[in-house]
């Protein structure tokens, strides 16, 4: 009993300890960032990684994600009678939820765990410990061009997620329900509101954040042995994907009260 | 040598243009051959009457409470070539780290230029850290950069240079280390030699007062290390820095470091010049100089040397 309750004890410490250097990364990124502390080439090069290299993931799986919920929404929809609903119903749905947390999760797979590995193999290799003997913070020339280009590129890759997934919906409303494009796309415009696709754009935002301090601190962090390389490389993905679930709950009882 | 040798030598003389006299290496004159022992250039007298740059006071390193070094205490004098030799384990390569401030001591002060860095915080560190130049024992290149970028590294947000300057620098530093003409190659396409000398450019960038250098000869054959630790004399003679080599290439640490310092037991076992180290009779400075084992399955060492193991 009391080796369980320290074995307990011990985790709730280490869960402690592993907040409390999320914090510290993220403080010393945004200390960076305040000072205006950007090196522009790496950043550039991180948005392309995690943007444009991102975007055929972010579009197969937004697309398919479309289509499946148009699928579901068309069939009950011509029940209740309410098709000329369903193009909104989708873009609703997307805007809010699906284009925000699913983009995430596909980028914290895709260059989260990158991040970890490129990050850990500098670590062990030493390559981090050179940059400190070249009087380079490994926080600003490392962590801050992700923590851009993920803050940055999550949010376009949701709003480009959102338009194929409302797109690839129509697809399915059209092939299932018959239903054309000016009754699906027509009944958007009045019923979406802004502030439903700013909420989206600003989850993004979050979401990107968690990736990128996920990401660069399980590399940052890693021991010194290649298999913790791969270790670091899961973690990240598993700790990304809870963690932008969390938030995405908490984001969206403070954003849609 | 045998008759067949001795015909077959004077055959490759005879088609060959007749070499520099100066070149030429006669029998038993073979530590010309040791780029080191080239009179490259004159190694400078160290100065000993001023201030050292280097000063390490009673430092001690644990690590989770498992001491790695205590009390060590040494000078490193400016455009000293200083070097320091220990069995593996022994806290060498954490005693240079300790050195350029990547990790702090537990205990003691190391000064640089009468500067205390173990009070310094990481900004105080990168000022300090800009007259210092390191070359890690696996190179520790960009993998993702070629090789005029890790060159360039140090210089890489400098404005008051032109492109052209920085690759005329780069250039310069790769011909220092025998690398001329190899500014787009990447890291990856680089043999360990290679990357080592890359390395040694990239930390003489910034021109520092200080050059640290982990196991600069690990992982190579003998000749291109013995041809390493030649480029490490040749660059402290050229630059008039300071070197600090951590090794246990013991041949090639004594023909050119000014003064060495041996680490065993967590102490400091010896301190003073390789003439010194050479005619030392403390039994583990002994064995490490003469390539002597300590255990029992060590007959091979002896009959390797000829030198008897009975010591200590």
């Amino acid at each position: 009993m009391l080796s369980a309750i320290a074995v307990l004890g011990a985790q709730v410490l280490r869960g402690l300890e592993y907040f409390g250097e999320l914090s510290e990364l993220h403080l010393r990124t945004l200390v960076h960032l305040t000072r205006g502390n950007v090196e522009y080439r790496p950043t550039i090069e991180q948005m392309s990684s995690v943007g444009v290299s991102s975007l055929p993931i972010v579009a197969v799986t937004m697309l398919f994600s479309g289509m499946v919920f148009s699928y579901h929404v068309a069939d009950q929809a011509m029940l209740l009678g309410a098709s000329s609903y369903v193009g909104w119903a989708v873009a609703e749905t997307m805007a809010r939820e699906l284009g925000p947390a699913l983009t995430a999760i596909v980028v914290a797979a895709r260059a989260g765990s990158a991040m970890a590995a490129e990050l850990g193999t500098m670590k062990v290799t030493e390559q981090i410990d050179a940059l400190r003997t070249m009087a380079t913070d490994p926080v600003q020339y490392l962590v801050v061009p992700r923590y851009l280009a993920a803050m940055v590129m999550v949010p376009i890759l949701a709003l480009v997620g959102d338009i194929i997934g409302v797109t690839g919906g129509f697809t399915m409303a059209n092939a299932t329900a018959g239903l054309s494009a000016n009754s699906y796309f027509g009944s958007i415009p009045g019923n979406l509101e802004l502030w439903t696709v700013v909420a989206g754009v600003i989850k993004a935002i979050f979401f990107g954040i968690i990736i990128a301090v996920i990401g660069c601190h399980q590399g940052l962090y890693t021991q010194k042995a290649s298999e913790e390389v791969g270790r670091a490389t899961t973690r990240a993905v598993v700790y990304c994907i809870m963690l932008i679930y969390a938030a995405n709950l908490a984001l969206t009882v403070l954003l849609f009260p | 040598m045998s008759e067949r040798e001795r015909t077959t030598m004077e055959a490759v003389q005879s088609e060959a243009p007749a070499p520099d006299a100066e070149a030429l290496v006669e029998v038993g004159d073979i530590d010309r051959l040791r780029p080191h022992a080239r009179p490259l250039q004159e190694r400078p007298i160290i100065d000993r009457s001023g201030r050292p740059l280097l000063s390490i006071e009673h430092v001690t390193q644990a690590i989770e409470g498992h001491s790695i070094f205590e009390d060590v205490s040494f000078e490193v004098w400016p455009g000293e070539i200083f070097g320091i030799m220990g069995m593996s384990g022994s806290g060498k390569t954490t005693l240079l780290r300790v050195l350029i401030g990547l990790d702090k001591p537990t205990e003691g002060h190391i000064l640089f230029h009468g500067e205390d860095i173990t009070e310094l915080d990481e900004d105080g560190l990168n000022r300090v850290r800009r007259s210092m130049g390191m070359c890690f024992q696996y190179s520790a290149l960009f993998d993702s950069m070629t090789v005029a970028e890790n060159v360039a590294f140090s210089w890489r947000n400098r404005t008051d240079v032109t492109p052209d300057a920085k690759a005329a620098r780069v250039a310069q530093l790769l011909d220092m280390v025998e690398m001329a003409g190899t500014e787009d190659r990447m890291p990856a396409d680089l043999s360990g030699g290679m990357r080592k000398r890359v390395s040694i450019a990239r930390a003489l960038m910034e021109e520092p007062e200080l050059v640290l250098y982990d196991e600069p000869s690990s992982g190579l054959d003998p000749v291109m290390s013995c041809n390493i630790t030649g480029l490490i004399k040749k660059v402290s003679t050229d630059t008039g820095s300071t070197a600090v080599i951590v090794s246990h290439d013991v041949p090639n640490l004594l023909g050119i470091c000014d003064r060495m310092l041996m680490l065993h037991d967590q102490r400091v076992q010896f301190l003073g010049t390789p003439d010194d180290m050479r005619a030392s009779e403390i039994p583990i400075v002994y064995h490490f100089v003469h390539g002597l084992g300590t255990g029992e399955m060590t007959e091979h060492c002896s009959l390797q040397t000829g030198v008897g193991t009975d010591v200590g």
